[in-house]
C-alpha cells in the first residue's frame, strides 16, 4: 500500500488529529464548543475549521497522486479558515501554524502502525512538498485578508466623508455610481 | 500498606502541559483591533459628565482619580437600590450555561469572557465581595473578589465588546437581561469618565447640534435637497418636503444617518418619494433630527436627556402624532423608554394613517409609529402602486435588526413590504432570524474604525448565515430596517461574502414605487440602469406575496 491510498483509507482519523491541533490553539472550553456543537449557523468557526481542512486534505491527496503537480483548487478551502483566522487573535504565523501541523497529524498515525508504517516514511518527503505547497498560497490568502481589512477601514471613511465633499463641490463624479454587488467604490476625482 | 508506585509508573503520571488559569487569574490584555479609543475631555466636557480628561487605553496610567474604587462601590449600590432587575440579574443565576455559546462575540472570537454568563460574572463576583455575606467571609470560595485596577480594565475590554443584542437574554431560563448587565457596566465605568469616543462624540454632537453627526440646520436641508435633486433626475418629479413646519399633521424622526452615508442615503431618498406620493403632510425637523440616541450606551440619564427633544419638538410644531424612520437601537428606545422617561405624551394623538385609516393601537401611549408597520398597511389596503419587476435583479434576504426584533417583535411588517416590492426573497436558516437573529456585530456604538476586528469576528454568524442563502440561491441583498446595520453590514459583508450587497427596505419601496406623473425611469436609486423587459408594467398593488422560500427549501405561503 502506498501513502496516498493509506491516508485515503485513514482520512477521518488523520482529520481528526489535525483537527485537535488546530483547536488547541483556543482556550480548552472554546476548543471543546468548536469541536462539538455541529450546528453550522450556531458554531460557523468550527465548521469553517472543520469542512476547511478536510478540503485541503483532499487537495493534499490530489497533490500526492499526481506527483506534486496537481493544481486543484484549495483556494476557497483555505480562504475560509484563513478569513477566520486573519482576524482573530493570532499573529501571521500563529494564525497559519495550523498548515504544517498536517505534517504532525500524518505522522502521528504512521507511528501509531509501529514497524508496519516504516514503509511510509520514505515517502513523506513528497507529502511535506504538497503542505509546504499549500502553506505558501496560504500566505498569499493571509495577505490578502489583511489588507482587505486595511481597505475596508479606509472605505468607510471615505463614505463619511465623500457626501460632504460632493456638496461643497469638491468631487466631479464622472462615472456611474454603482450599488447592488457591494462594490461602492465611487471613482472620484476630487478637484 | 497500599502498593507503591514504581518510578517508571510515577514519571507517566507526570504532565508538562502548565495548568489553565482559571478566569479570575487570567488578566486582561488590551489587544488591537479589540477595543475603540478612549472618550476624549472634550466630548464628556460637553454634557457634564465626571472626570473629564484625555486617556489612552494601551497605556498603563488611565489618569484615574484617587478614590475610583470608592465611586464604583457606590456606583453599584445605587444602582442596586434603583434598579431591582439589576439586583435579581446580580443574584438568580445558576450558571447553567444556556448563554454561553449564543453571543455572536463568543462564536467569533472564542474569547470565554465573551460568554454572557462569564461577562456578567466579571461584575458579579465584584458585587458578591462587597455586598454579600458568604462573599465578604469567603472571598474566591464564593465566586468573589477584589476591585482592583486589573477588574477595573477588565470591565472596560469587555463591556465594550458586548453590543446589548439581548440574544443571550432569549436563551436564558431566569430571563437574566445580560445586556442590562453591560448597560449598568457602562454607566459605571462612566463614573470615571471611561467611556469610548465613538460613542461619546455622537452624545456630545447630539447634545448640542440635535443628532449625532453634528449637522446644523443648514446642512440638514442641503443633504436632503441634494437628495431631492438625484429623485428629480431619477423620476422627473420635484419633490418638495418641509422643514420645522408649525401645524403638520406628522413629525418624522429618523436616524441622522440615512442623512449622510450610504447606503443610508438611498432608504432617506425612499421616505422622501413614498411621502410625496402619498401627499402626506408631514414635516422634518432640523432640531429633533436624531432617531438614534448614542446616550443610551452611556447611561440611562443621559439617554433620558437626548430623548427629551423628540417630545419637546412634537409639543412646539403642534403635531398629530410622530412617525420614525428605519432604525434599531432608536426603536428600543422609543418604544420602550421614552414613555415613562419623558411622558405621558398627551398632547398627541394615538398614531392613525390618513391615508388608510388604520389606528396604530400598538403606539397608543408612545405615539409614536414605526416606518415599517405605516407602509405594510399602505400595501395592505393597496393603496400604493408597485412595479416589482423593477427589483429583479435582486435576490433579496432580510436581517432582523436586533433591537427591532427583540425589543418589538417587529418580524413580519419588514417581510411582508419585502415580498410586495421584490419578487424574490429567501430566509436565512432558522435559529439566525426573527428573535434568534444575530447581531451585525457593531451595534451598540461599536462600529468604530480601529475595533475592526472585532467588528468582523462579531459579525460572523450573521454573515456566515447570509453567505449560506447566497451560496444556495444567489441572494445578493440583504436587507434591514437598522441604520447601523446598514453601515455596518456593508463592511461586514465585504469581507465575507462580498457578492452581497446591503439596502434599507425603504430604498427596494422607492424602487418598486410607480409615482403619478413620473419619467420612464432608467436607473435605480444607486444609478444602476434598471434591466426591465420592454412589456407594460405589472402593476401589483397590495397584492398577496409570492410563495416564501425558506432555507429549508420548505414554502411558506
Amino acid at each position: 500500500m502506498d501513502l496516498k491510498s493509506f491516508l485515503s483509507e485513514k482520512r477521518q482519523a488523520v482529520l481528526e488529529r489535525w483537527l485537535d491541533y488546530v483547536l488547541s490553539s483556543y482556550p480548552s472550553q472554546t476548543a471543546e464548543f468548536l469541536k462539538n456543537r455541529k450546528n453550522q449557523f450556531a458554531n460557523p468557526v468550527g465548521n469553517i475549521i472543520s469542512e476547511g481542512i478536510g478540503g485541503v486534505f483532499d487537495a493534499v491527496l490530489a497533490d500526492l497522486e499526481a506527483g506534486g503537480q496537481s493544481d486543484s483548487g484549495v483556494a476557497d478551502f483555505l480562504e475560509n479558515i484563513i478569513k477566520v483566522r486573519a482576524i482573530q487573535d493570532f499573529s501571521a504565523s500563529e494564525a497559519l501554524g495550523f498548515v504544517f501541523s498536517l505534517k504532525r497529524a500524518v505522522r502521528g498515525e504512521i507511528d501509531a502502525l509501529g514497524e508496519d508504517g516504516e514503509g511510509f516514511y520514505k515517502e513523506l518527503g513528497r507529502l511535506d512538498g504538497s503542505v509546504d505547497k499549500i502553506a505558501l498560497a496560504a500566505f498569499d490568502v493571509y495577505v490578502r485578508c489583511r489588507e482587505k481589512i486595511y481597505e475596508l477601514k479606509a472605505d468607510e471613511v471615505r463614505k463619511h466623508t465623500f457626501r460632504l465633499l460632493q456638496q461643497a463641490n469638491l468631487i466631479c463624479e464622472t462615472l456611474p455610481r454603482k450599488g447592488g454587488e457591494n462594490d461602492d467604490n465611487p471613482e472620484e476625482k476630487i478637484g | 500498606m497500599a502498593k507503591e508506585p514504581k518510578p517508571e509508573e510515577l514519571l507517566k503520571t507526570i504532565n508538562y502541559t502548565p495548568p489553565k488559569t482559571g478566569w479570575m487569574d487570567t488578566p486582561v490584555e488590551i489587544k488591537p483591533g479589540m477595543f475603540c479609543w478612549g472618550a476624549k475631555a472634550k466630548s464628556l466636557n460637553t454634557v457634564g459628565f465626571p472626570n473629564a480628561r484625555d486617556w489612552n487605553p494601551t497605556e498603563e496610567d488611565w489618569k484615574l482619580p484617587d478614590n475610583w474604587q470608592e465611586i464604583l462601590i457606590e456606583g453599584i449600590r445605587e444602582r442596586l437600590s434603583k434598579y431591582r432587575s439589576f439586583r435579581l440579574f446580580m443574584d438568580i443565576c445558576v450558571r447553567c450555561g444556556a448563554c454561553a455559546d449564543k453571543c455572536h462575540f463568543y462564536i467569533g472570537t472564542g474569547d470565554p469572557k465573551n460568554m454572557p454568563v462569564l461577562r456578567a460574572e466579571l461584575m458579579r463576583s465584584v458585587y458578591r465581595k462587597y455586598f454579600t455575606t458568604p462573599g465578604k467571609v469567603l472571598g474566591k470560595l464564593a465566586g468573589a473578589r477584589e476591585l482592583d485596577l486589573q477588574v477595573l480594565k477588565e470591565w472596560w475590554y469587555y463591556f465594550f465588546q458586548c453590543t446589548e443584542c439581548r440574544r443571550c437574554s432569549v436563551f436564558c431560563p431566569y430571563g437574566i437581561d445580560t445586556a442590562e448587565v453591560t448597560m449598568v457596566g457602562r454607566e459605571l465605568l462612566n463614573l470615571l469618565g471611561l467611556n469610548i469616543e465613538w460613542t461619546m462624540g455622537p452624545v456630545a454632537a447630539c447634545y448640542m447640534k440635535g443628532n449625532h453627526l453634528g449637522l446644523e440646520p443648514h446642512t440638514i436641508v442641503n443633504n436632503i435637497e441634494f437628495m431631492l435633486d438625484d429623485i428629480e433626475t431619477i423620476t422627473g418629479i420635484k419633490v418638495t418636503p418641509t422643514f420645522n413646519r408649525k401645524g403638520a399633521e406628522i413629525l418624522f424622526v429618523t436616524p441622522s444617518g440615512d442623512l449622510f452615508a450610504d447606503p443610508g442615503t438611498y432608504t432617506c431618498m425612499g421616505y422622501l418619494m413614498l411621502f410625496h406620493e402619498l401627499g402626506l403632510d408631514y414635516t422634518w425637523s432640523t432640531y429633533a433630527s436624531e432617531g438614534g440616541n448614542f446616550g443610551f450606551f452611556t447611561s440611562n440619564e443621559m439617554a433620558k436627556r437626548l430623548n427629551s427633544k423628540i417630545y419637546a419638538e412634537a409639543k412646539r410644531l403642534g403635531v398629530k402624532w410622530i412617525l420614525g424612520g428605519e432604525c434599531g437601537h432608536m426603536w428600543r428606545v422609543l418604544n420602550q423608554y421614552m414613555d415613562t422617561w419623558n411622558g405621558p405624551a398627551d398632547f398627541l394623538e394615538v398614531p392613525k394613517s390618513p391615508i388608510t385609516g388604520t389606528v396604530f393601537d400598538n403606539a397608543k401611549s408612545t405615539k409614536m409609529t414605526h416606518i415599517i408597520e405605516f407602509t405594510a398597511d399602505l400595501i395592505k389596503n393597496g393603496k400604493l402602486n408597485l412595479d416589482k419587476r423593477r427589483n429583479d435583479h435582486l435576490k433579496v434576504t432580510f436581517h432582523d435588526s436586533c433591537n427591532t426584533a427583540r425589543g418589538m417583535g417587529l418580524f413580519e411588517e419588514p417581510r411582508y413590504v419585502i415580498k410586495n416590492t421584490c419578487n424574490h426573497f429567501y430566509e436565512m436558516p432558522d435559529g439566525t432570524t426573527r428573535e434568534q437573529t444575530f447581531c451585525c456585530g457593531s451595534g451598540s456604538g461599536l462600529n468604530a474604525g480601529e475595533d475592526m476586528e472585532l467588528r468582523l469576528k462579531g459579525g460572523l454568524p450573521r454573515a456566515n448565515a447570509a453567505k449560506y442563502v447566497h451560496e444556495k440561491y444567489g441572494v445578493n441583498m440583504l436587507a434591514n430596517i437598522c441604520a447601523i446595520d446598514r453601515a455596518a453590514l456593508t463592511t461586514s459583508m465585504n469581507y465575507w461574502v462580498p457578492a452581497v450587497g446591503v439596502t434599507g427596505v425603504h430604498e427596494l419601496v422607492a424602487n418598486a414605487l410607480v409615482m403619478k406623473g413620473e419619467k420612464k425611469r432608467e436607473t435605480n436609486l444607486r444609478g444602476d440602469p434598471l434591466q426591465m423587459p420592454e412589456e407594460e408594467p405589472e402593476v401589483a398593488a397590495g397584492a398577496a406575496a409570492p410563495a416564501e422560500k425558506t432555507a429549508g427549501g420548505k414554502a411558506n405561503v
